[in-house]
This record gives C-alpha cells, sequence and structure tokens, in this order.
C-alpha cells in the first residue's frame, strides 16, 4: 500500500520545484532527489524544500548541513516530517 | 602598445567601523568589531540577526539613497587633499560596483504600495544601479565614462579591474572606483532563504563556521596613471600590478568545491605580473561552509605548501556584498603601508585537513604586496595585486578594432536577424516569445530560468551556434551582458513577497535570479565559458558600457573572443520604474519593450565576420548648447581616419522634442545620409541600442555610426563598418 504522505509530498516536491512533465508515479519512494542518478535537483532547489516544508507542514529546517540528510529522498523527508510534526 | 601603470592615489572607506579607513584598520587589527542588531527595518524574521551597520555619514541628502550617502561619504574621504585642477575633467572616468544599489529605499516604496496603498513613485528610481555612477561623477565633476557593474558580491572588484584596464589602455587619467551596498530586506531574507546567514557572527575560515554575517559599507580609491600622479605630484599609496576577473560556469550561487576557478584566476594574475607569490592575501573568506573551502582548495592548488598568509575581514565589516571587493583592496593597501599582517576576526580551530591557517593575529612581518580577491554569485571571481612599489614588467595591449561575428536575436519581431527583416515593416508587437530558441535546454535545467534569462539565452545559442570557430578556449572567453534594470521581475517578486508575508515563505529560487548578473553567469554556466562574467549597467548605454568593458578585458590578451549584448525585460515593475524614471516621465508616449540581442566579436578577422567596430567612445555631455557637435569632435580626435560618408546614424530613443533635436545635431555633426530611431520599431527600452549592428546589417554594406544618448547625459558613439 501506498503511504499517503510520501505521495502528498511527492506532488509537492513537483509543484514547488516546477518539474514539468513529472507525475508522483515518476518517482520511487527511494528515488535519490539529486545527483544524475535521480531526479537531478540541485542545492537551490533544496532550499525551495525548505520553504515548502516550513509552509505545507510547519516544520523549519535552519542548518543548511542538516538540509542535505532529509532532502535525500521523499521517503527520508516523509520521516523527518512525521518525526517532527507537533 | 605598452600600457601605463595605474596607481592608487586616494582612499576612503565608510563601514560600521565609521568613516575613517585607518581606525578601521585599527579596529581590524586588535580584533574589535561594532555588530549589532538593525532597525533600519521590520524583519520578524531576522530581528535576532547582528549586522555591521554603516555609522558615520550623512544622512542629509533626502533626494539621495542610504546607498548614496554612505558612497558619498568614503567618496570625499577619498578626494580630500587631491588636487585635480590639472586635469582635463574628460579624463577622469567613474566605475561602481554595488549588488543592489539604492533598493532600500525602494522597498520602502513598496511598502507603501503594498500596504498602505498609497503610491510615492520617487524612490523606486533609486532601484537602477546606475545611479550610483551618475552621483559619483556628479560630485566629482568627471566627464568621462561612468558605469556601474552589479556582479553580486564581486561587483566592486569588477569596477576596480575596469578602472585599472581603463587607465592602463590610455583611456582615463584617472578613475573613482566605489564600492557599496546598504542592508535592505532583499539581502537579509534572500540570503536567509539561502541559509547563508551565521546564527551568531561569522566565523572564516573556521571548522564550525555556520554563514554570513551582512554588512553595509562603502569604499572609494581614486586611481590614477603613475605619469599624472607624477605631474600633479600626488602622494602614491600602491600600485596595481595585475588584475583580473573570471567565472566558475559551475552554479547559479555554489563555487567550485575545488576552487579550480579561483586557482585560475590567481595563476593568470600572477602570471601576467611576472610574479610567483605575493606576501599576504585579502581573502574573500565569507564564513559559509562552500566558500572558505574551496577558497582555501584555490590556494592550495596554486600555491601548494608555501600559502601566502591570508586573513579575513567578514567579522569586523560583515559582508557588505558589492563593496567587500574594494574593502578588500583597501585593507590590503592599509596592511602593506603599515607592514601589518592583518588577523582573521571570529577564526579559532582550523577546517579539517588545513594545513596552513588564516592568520589568527595580527602580525609585524614583511607586507610589500597584497593579493586582494572578491568572490561573488555565478562563481564569478576578481583580483587585484597592488604593491608598495612598481614592477619593471609592463603589459603590452592591443589597440586595433574589434570585429562582431554573428549575431542573436530575441526581440518583439522575432528571433533572429531572418525574422526581424521579415515584420520590421509591419512591427507593432513589444513583448517577446521567451520559449523560442530553447530547444537545446533539458527541461530539468530549464524551469530554473526567470522570461529574462530564457531570451538571453535564445539570443546566445544562435550568437554561439553561428561562430563555433570562434568559441575555442573557454577560459579565454568573456561573457558581457548589460543591462538598464537587471532581472527587475525576480526583484520585485522577491521583495514583494517578503513584504506580504512578513518574510515568511521566501523564494531563493528568485533571490538567486534577483542579480543583475543571473544573465551572464547562465550563459557562462550553459556554454561553459569561463572568461570575465559582467553585467554593465548605465540606463540607455547599458549596451556600450558592456562592449567597453569586453574590448578592454580582450585589449589586455586576458579574453580573447567575447559573447556581447544588452537585455532588459517588460514587467509591471519596469513599467512603474520607467514611467516614474527621468526621460520616461516628461511627456510619456509609446510602448516599453524588451529585447536581448547579443553578439560574437573579437580582433581577429575572420571569413564570417559582419562587420568591424572601429571607434567606441563614451563620455559626458557638457551644459552647452553646441555640446552634442563638441563631444562627437572630441571622440573623432582619436579616430583621424575617420571621413565622411556614414550611411546612417541609429540611436536608440528620442523620446521628446530636446532629445530629438540632440539626435538631429549630432546627425549633422556626424555629416550622415540617414538615421534611424529604433525606438519606432521596436519600443522603448534600455537595451536598444545592442540592436544597431544587427538593424546596419540588414541595410547592407558600408559605414554606420550609433550616437547613443542616457537620460543622464552620458553619450556613446560607435563607428562601425558592415563588411
Amino acid at each position: 500500500m501506498k503511504d499517503n504522505l510520501t505521495e502528498d509530498i511527492k506532488n509537492k516536491i513537483i509543484s514547488a520545484l516546477n518539474l514539468q512533465g513529472v507525475s508522483a508515479a515518476d518517482i520511487s519512494d527511494t528515488t535519490p532527489l539529486f545527483g544524475d542518478d535521480g531526479l537531478g535537483l540541485d542545492s537551490v532547489d533544496a532550499l525551495e524544500l525548505v520553504v515548502m516544508l516550513e509552509k505545507e507542514y510547519s516544520i523549519n529546517v535552519s542548518e543548511q548541513s542538516i538540509a542535505k540528510e532529509i532532502f535525500s529522498t521523499p521517503a527520508s523527508i516523509a520521516e523527518y516530517v512525521r518525526k517532527n510534526s507537533k | 602598445m605598452i600600457s601605463e601603470r595605474p596607481v592608487v592615489v586616494g582612499l576612503g572607506m565608510c563601514s560600521s567601523c565609521g568613516s575613517d579607513y585607518n581606525a578601521a584598520f585599527d579596529s581590524l587589527v586588535s580584533k574589535k568589531d561594532f555588530l549589532q542588531t538593525q532597525n533600519l527595518f521590520d524583519s520578524p524574521k531576522h530581528a535576532h540577526r547582528l549586522f555591521a551597520v554603516a555609522k558615520g555619514f550623512n544622512t542629509g541628502k533626502k533626494h539621495y539613497s542610504r546607498c548614496a550617502n554612505i558612497m558619498l561619504e568614503a567618496v570625499s574621504s577619498a578626494m580630500s587633499g587631491l588636487n585635480l585642477s590639472g586635469l582635463d575633467k574628460r579624463r577622469i572616468s567613474v566605475f561602481v560596483g554595488t549588488s543592489i544599489g539604492g533598493v532600500y529605499e525602494t522597498e520602502n516604496a513598496l511598502v507603501k504600495l503594498l500596504l498602505e496603498d498609497s503610491e510615492e513613485f520617487g524612490p523606486l528610481r533609486f532601484y537602477e544601479c546606475s545611479t550610483l555612477s551618475d552621483i559619483a561623477a556628479k560630485k566629482i565633476g568627471a566627464k568621462g565614462c561612468a558605469m556601474t557593474f552589479s556582479t553580486a558580491c564581486s561587483s566592486s572588484s569588477l569596477a576596480l579591474s575596469a578602472a585599472c584596464n581603463a587607465i592602463a589602455q590610455k583611456e582615463a587619467d584617472l578613475c573613482l572606483v566605489c564600492g557599496v551596498d546598504a542592508l535592505s530586506r532583499i539581502t537579509v531574507n534572500g540570503f536567509g532563504s539561502l541559509l547563508l546567514l551565521s546564527a551568531d557572527k561569522c566565523k572564516p575560515f573556521d571548522k564550525h563556521r555556520d554563514g554570513i554575517t551582512l554588512g553595509e559599507a562603502a569604499g572609494a580609491i581614486v586611481l590614477s596613471s603613475e605619469s599624472a600622479a607624477k605631474k600633479l605630484g600626488l602622494k602614491i599609496h600602491s600600485y596595481a600590478l595585475s588584475w583580473g576577473c573570471n567565472a566558475d560556469a559551475y552554479h547559479a550561487t555554489a563555487p567550485l568545491p575545488g576552487g579550480e576557478g579561483v586557482a585560475n584566476l590567481i595563476t593568470e594574475i600572477l602570471n601576467r605580473a611576472n610574479l610567483s607569490s605575493t606576501d599576504c592575501i585579502a581573502a574573500h573568506g565569507t564564513g559559509t561552509l562552500g566558500n572558505d573551502s574551496a577558497e582555501y582548495a584555490a590556494y592550495k592548488a596554486v600555491f601548494g605548501d608555501n600559502i601566502p598568509p591570508y586573513h579575513s575581514n567578514k567579522r569586523l565589516f560583515g559582508h557588505t556584498l558589492g563593496a567587500s571587493g574594494v574593502v578588500n583592496a583597501i585593507i590590503g593597501i592599509c596592511s602593506i603601508n603599515r607592514n601589518i599582517l592583518p588577523p582573521t576576526p571570529g577564526f579559532s580551530t582550523p577546517i579539517d585537513g588545513m594545513q596552513t591557517e588564516p592568520l589568527k593575529d595580527a602580525k609585524n612581518g614583511r607586507n610589500e604586496s597584497v593579493l586582494a580577491l572578491s568572490l561573488g554569485f555565478g562563481g564569478n571571481n576578481s583580483g587585484i595585486i597592488l604593491s608598495k612599489r612598481p614592477n619593471e614588467h609592463k603589459m603590452p595591449f592591443y589597440g586595433g578594432p574589434f570585429y562582431v561575428h554573428s549575431v542573436g536575436i530575441s526581440s518583439p519581431l522575432g528571433v533572429s536577424l531572418e525574422e526581424v527583416s521579415k515584420n520590421i515593416a509591419s512591427a507593432n508587437s513589444f513583448k517577446c516569445d521567451a520559449e523560442r530558441n530553447l530547444e537545446s535546454i533539458p527541461p530539468l535545467k530549464k524551469r530554473k530560468f526567470a522570461r529574462l534569462q530564457k531570451m538571453v539565452l535564445s539570443s546566445g545559442i544562435r550568437a554561439v551556434g553561428d561562430a563555433k570557430e570562434v568559441f575555442k578556449n573557454p577560459l579565454k572567453i568573456a561573457v558581457c551582458i548589460g543591462t538598464g534594470l537587471g532581472m527587475v521581475c525576480e526583484t520585485g517578486k522577491f521583495i514583494e513577497n517578503a513584504i506580504i508575508n512578513r518574510e515568511a515563505a521566501p523564494m531563493p529560487t528568485a533571490f538567486t535570479n534577483s542579480v543583475h548578473n543571473a544573465m551572464s553567469s547562465a550563459a557562462a554556466i550553459h556554454f561553459g565559458f569561463k572568461g570575465l562574467n559582467s553585467a554593465a549597467t548605465a540606463k540607455e548605454i547599458s549596451f556600450e558600457s558592456a562592449l567597453w568593458q569586453a574590448m578592454s578585458d580582450m585589449r589586455l590578451g586576458a579574453s580573447n573572443c567575447a559573447l556581447v549584448g544588452a537585455a532588459d525585460e517588460y514587467s509591471q515593475y519596469a513599467e512603474r520604474f520607467l514611467k516614474t524614471r527621468a526621460i520616461y516621465c516628461k511627456n510619456f508616449s509609446g510602448n516599453l519593450s524588451e529585447g536581448a540581442v547579443l553578439y560574437s566579436i573579437s580582433p581577429d578577422k575572420l571569413p564570417i565576420s559582419m562587420a568591424k567596430i572601429s571607434l567606441l567612445k563614451i563620455g559626458r555631455r557638457g551644459d552647452s548648447k553646441d555640446e552634442e557637435a563638441n563631444l562627437i569632435e572630441l571622440f573623432l580626435k582619436d579616430f583621424p581616419e575617420y571621413s565622411n560618408g556614414i550611411r546612417c546614424c541609429f540611436t536608440p530613443s528620442a523620446v521628446n522634442k530636446f532629445q530629438g533635436e540632440l539626435f538631429q545635431a549630432a546627425a549633422t555633426a556626424l555629416k550622415v545620409e540617414s538615421t534611424f530611431i529604433i525606438e519606432d520599431v521596436f519600443g522603448k527600452s534600455y537595451m536598444n541600442s545592442a540592436y544597431a549592428y544587427a538593424l546596419a546589417k540588414l541595410k547592407g554594406k558600408g559605414l554606420y555610426a550609433s550616437w547613443s544618448l542616457s537620460s543622464s547625459n552620458l553619450r556613446a558613439l560607435t563607428l562601425f563598418e558592415i563588411l
């Protein structure tokens, strides 16, 4: 069964980053978001995702070094959201 | 031709340490900072942050921006005691570097507009960075060329290089160089959105560094030729031995992690002056994770185990963005003149694996020469070597003509010369289709570009594709794109969002795309061009300013070809700015327009060459009625082979009767057969003068001229031949 939160996050990534022509079905839970063997996002995209987390889930990420780990895959973002949701 | 040596004859600085640069240097040596919270504007998200707020300047001039007032303080101090009565004012030029100019006042006007619904348009004009070079020129009575560079954090270092070029190539006897930036919502929230602001105070080159501390400052350096300094009996503070700029062509904000671009730059400027090292480095050292490790890696690559003593002053002055290049140079000059190797306040623990630490505390020691570095967004690198003594080495420069080989156009009339030719007779559109010609850019990359960047890439792809034989060595290719208003849509969008959402949910991509050089760095990254990368701005003569800069870089052999052009975008913000600004506010009529035109240019005549540029002159008009003719006569003095028989003279716009008369006077003085007002076909845009070579190409072989009138009384004359 598909995890609702992870699916939700995929859709929010697509809209926050204007990933035209990409749908949630194209991204697996463990697709790396960065690097050429995944979605190929870059460091500025990661910052857009920081803003997205704050806006959509009221979760604050304030350090660059943590951001890298959180945003490695849709699943890792979902895990961070679960842990930090109030 | 053998170049003149630029020397420093005046220094001034206004910063968080006050308006005395010697006292500021003392504060650096004793590691005493003046960081504090700011109360210039309401900032709910960043209220706790510490900043280096400028002090000791006259805030009385209400019709100037805070930024301009800080700059004027530094200018007064740099000019004090200099008697320039023996100099021809036309041989005095002004180069300013700023990343955001007077945007603070523009933001205040937007707050009124967006939150209080009251319109106070005046301060919107401070957004135009070129206002600063005009104000500085007026202050010192300079009548030579004046332009502003806005390449984010390296801005004033580029201005310093441009001034050195102008003096070395004997185009000016004296240059005033200023770097300035004031605190603003856009930089605080922009760097905040990039998670680049330190939680406390910045820690340059430290293992535990966590970002920058923002600061505001202005630095002013007066350069003259060595011969002019001797003639006028001016005190020489230091000698400029070598300088230069290049680009990483890697990423919009991040530096190349291995520092290769910076290493190339250092090697190149050392080689150009026949030097193997300097006694000291005034590092960029911002205190971000990315910058400091890349910068150190560059030092290691160039100097191996013999890295010269280096230091960062960012804890003291804050990161003063566009001002930081000139601030670094001034601190460098103080350090050599006082034989002190300055410390790095904020540094305590070296980065893992770092073998050569920065100077922790000040040291007395041999310090004859300093390398001052400045590195900015878009991987925009710049540096200068300043020395107590001149060296024997004199740089040669090329004094001949330049050739235009290809053109790329993104205009309301089409995206190629052919389309423009077809549509020119029935022109009635003023908006570009920014999506054309971009098939070769993958969607993942394309989504990141703002509209104006797409227009620039579209014309760049054509200009580069049609002249492949020109663009051979990426390290030697300059990209210079002039712009009147820069990335005004992204800037407006970012500020509006920060104001309306009270700093929540900032827009990092819009911020990285808001800098004027977002166009030239997008082109550099797309094409892999690693030479000088710049965005010059000077209202209607922004194109000529970019062309001048590219040509001066090629004359010294720093680059051997260039992608040169101008670009401006129509936007509701542009309309607000322009309708209330200068020539546009009087008798405003016609249509605001947009476009991007780029050319490939080099000193080599090739079978594909379409035009030969014989002369480019920029200067300021005086007050006399016959001034247009006088200025033309003066400009043509340097071009004795000038003959009559110019087929057509182009001008970007002649918006009112007065300007029309001035243009006619110029055309009469040039004895041209016909005239062409570009605005009549393309609408009004600051980039209009960039169309001249393309339009002349459509008219056919022969001699042409372009006489551009800027609303701040600058004039640019170009003479060229369609081959």
